[in-house]
């Protein structure tokens, strides 16, 4: 099977502080991918990272292979064409992410317009098309409204209508639904499963909730501190979770009726780019042996699965 | 009497301000009853923009209401005078989402912690508030080594232990906790919950839980009351709101919570 994304040994480090710690995977065309962890850990970076959106202030080291191509290569000339094109991205905040000041119509348009997609006679039908992609009804009206006068859950749809424009071989969803209730939250993640079943393209969510990560299905990657915890497919994370870390998180979010005490992970997430001589959940973990302090664990395989922790040596 | 907190057909409108008249822009609270028991937990759950912490904010004070009542030990809090004012304060207490916002930044936790027996004039002396503190942070997990740190060098669950802490200086009877792990990191959420379990218990707290966390609320809280629109839609004990919700919105809300951990039956889940 041709992998459409392989990233290698991807590390972004601000100044002396290293956010991502050598983080690998594979991504087939049409996969849909979790990426769950703690504030801290790396996701939202290493996502900036991929669409090479990190400021001057950020080194990137490692490969991202898109296609074979290594996109950290690329100039800035053809990474223009990348972005928006072949990679996507929607992000959290939708206030902030949309123009105020110009229609959604216009904003939709203008991905449309900047790829060549369309042309000024049609790029109005195309947007309505993409409007009513996303389920959003009475588009010719819509249209020509502002972010503001919509819900959040509104403004989140027309951020994917936005991303999906050019028909992209990767969407990359930033917590697309950490700032909606719940019941949104379920429409926006039935819409992108559509979506993505529909055209077939490759799916990266990132999340803090690994609840909505098995939701979505697909394989899920937990990070911790800056490096890959486990990967594996989302049904085997949540019935045979091998990380101490994502057992811990499971048990913790699995409420049964007349639970006594809630089972916890001790101790707080370490702050970004924190170093440790050991592996880096060691300081919490309930399972730590003496190697754990030593030395950084490599990723083994247990089963489907690859878990970076020395119980699967 | 068994309710410490009652609330009695509480409305409240929030106005669009016009030239010459007043519109309503938004209902915020529409005829609201509740009541939360002595030494029970009650959890509000609801999406944003129903009316939680409209109800928190009225209950606290920090609010007027248009219409009805609220009852802290039987008497109301809108007609109470100065001194039975005093005696509500010293009743209740509350914890918050953003404890950035909720902790003074220039303040360390001594002060933090200090600040309630100052302004209420319990305690005097140095020696005595500071014994106190040390007590009240050992009570939420943290070490009297944590006195002289200042809120920015606390992680955010710790910083929320401070922020109990305040709240249970004045040995309050009621504690309105409106989101108190809503911001907090995942695997940190579930400390905070067993903290403010452990306190309930250890303090005989009698706690309104405001949450959109419908598994928070299933454990800490043995009754649940769910809002809508500023109405409360249902409400009764957390197992049979929760195990066998009677309005189609409260389906709505557990069908919504992400299905590995849904707190809804099997059979439900198979539909």
């Amino acid at each position: 099977m041709t992998q459409l994304l392989e990233i290698k040994n991807l590390s972004v480090s601000f100044y002396k502080t290293k956010v991502l710690k050598s983080l690998s995977y594979n991504l087939r065309a049409g996969e849909t991918l979790s990426i769950a962890g703690e504030s801290g850990c790396g996701k939202t970076v290493h996502a900036l990272a991929l669409m090479r959106l990190l400021g001057k202030t950020a080194r990137t080291e490692g490969e991202v292979l898109f296609k074979g191509e290594n996109i950290l290569k690329f100039n800035e000339e053809k990474m223009r064409g990348m972005r928006g094109r072949r990679i996507s991205m929607i992000f959290q905040d939708s206030m902030s992410s949309l123009n105020p000041v110009f229609t959604v119509g216009e904003q939709i348009g203008e991905t449309l317009l900047a790829h060549n997609k369309a042309d000024k006679k049609t790029w109005r039908a195309k947007t309505l098309e993409l409007l009513k992609t996303v389920e959003i009804e009475d588009g010719a009206n819509k249209i020509n409204r502002y972010p503001h006068e919509f819900s959040g859950g509104q403004r989140q749809r027309i951020m994917i209508a936005q991303a999906l424009a050019c028909e992209p071989e990767i969407l990359i969803a930033d917590e697309p639904t950490t700032a909606l209730d719940v019941t949104i939250q379920k429409q926006i993640i039935s819409l992108l499963k559509n979506l993505q079943k529909k055209r077939g393209m490759a799916l990266i969510f990132i999340t803090h909730n690994l609840a909505v990560a098995g939701e979505l299905g697909g394989r899920v990657l937990v990070l911790y501190a800056g490096q890959n915890a486990e990967e594996a497919e989302a049904k085997d994370i949540f019935n045979t979770p091998k990380h101490p870390y994502t057992q811990g998180l499971i048990a913790g979010a699995d409420v049964k009726p007349g639970l006594k005490r809630l089972p916890v992970i001790e101790g707080a997430p370490p702050a970004a780019g924190e170093i440790f001589p050991g592996c880096p959940f060691e300081p919490r973990c309930p399972k730590r042996m003496k190697i754990c302090s030593q030395k950084n664990p490599p990723v083994f395989k247990a089963g489907a699965s690859s878990v970076r922790c020395f119980l699967y040596e | 009497m068994n309710n410490i907190l009652e609330i009695k057909n509480l409305s409240k409108n929030y106005y669009k301000r016009g030239f010459f008249r007043r519109e309503v822009s938004a209902r915020a609270l529409d005829g609201v009853n509740l009541t939360l028991t002595r030494r029970g937990v009650l959890g509000l759950v609801g999406e944003s923009g129903c009316g939680k912490t409209t109800l928190a904010k009225i209950i606290l004070g920090l609010e007027p209401a248009d219409n009805g009542e609220v009852f802290i030990n039987g008497k109301n809090i809108f007609n109470a005078d100065a001194a039975d004012k005093k005696d509500i304060k010293k009743t209740l207490s509350a914890v918050f989402q953003d404890t950035y916002s909720s902790l003074d930044p220039r303040m360390t936790a001594r002060r933090i912690i200090a600040e309630p027996f100052l302004v209420h004039g319990v305690l005097k002396t140095k020696d005595e508030i500071e014994k106190e503190s040390i007590k009240l942070l050992t009570s939420v997990g943290l070490s009297k080594e944590y006195l002289d740190r200042y809120p920015h060098q606390f992680s955010g669950g710790q910083r929320q232990r401070v922020a109990v802490a305040r709240a249970l200086a004045l040995k309050p009877k009621i504690l309105i906790a409106d989101e108190p792990t809503s911001a907090l990191d995942v695997s940190v959420q579930a400390q905070v919950l067993n903290l403010l379990k452990d306190i309930q218990e250890k303090f005989e707290l009698s706690i309104l839980f405001i949450s959109h966390d419908i598994n928070a609320a299933r454990f800490l809280c043995g009754d649940i009351a769910v809002m809508q629109h500023g109405q409360i839609v249902e409400h009764g004990p957390a197992n049979s709101v929760l195990e066998n919700p009677q309005t189609q919105y409260t389906k709505t809300l557990l069908a919504a919570v992400p299905r590995i951990f849904s707190p809804l039956p099997e059979r439900e889940r198979a539909g």
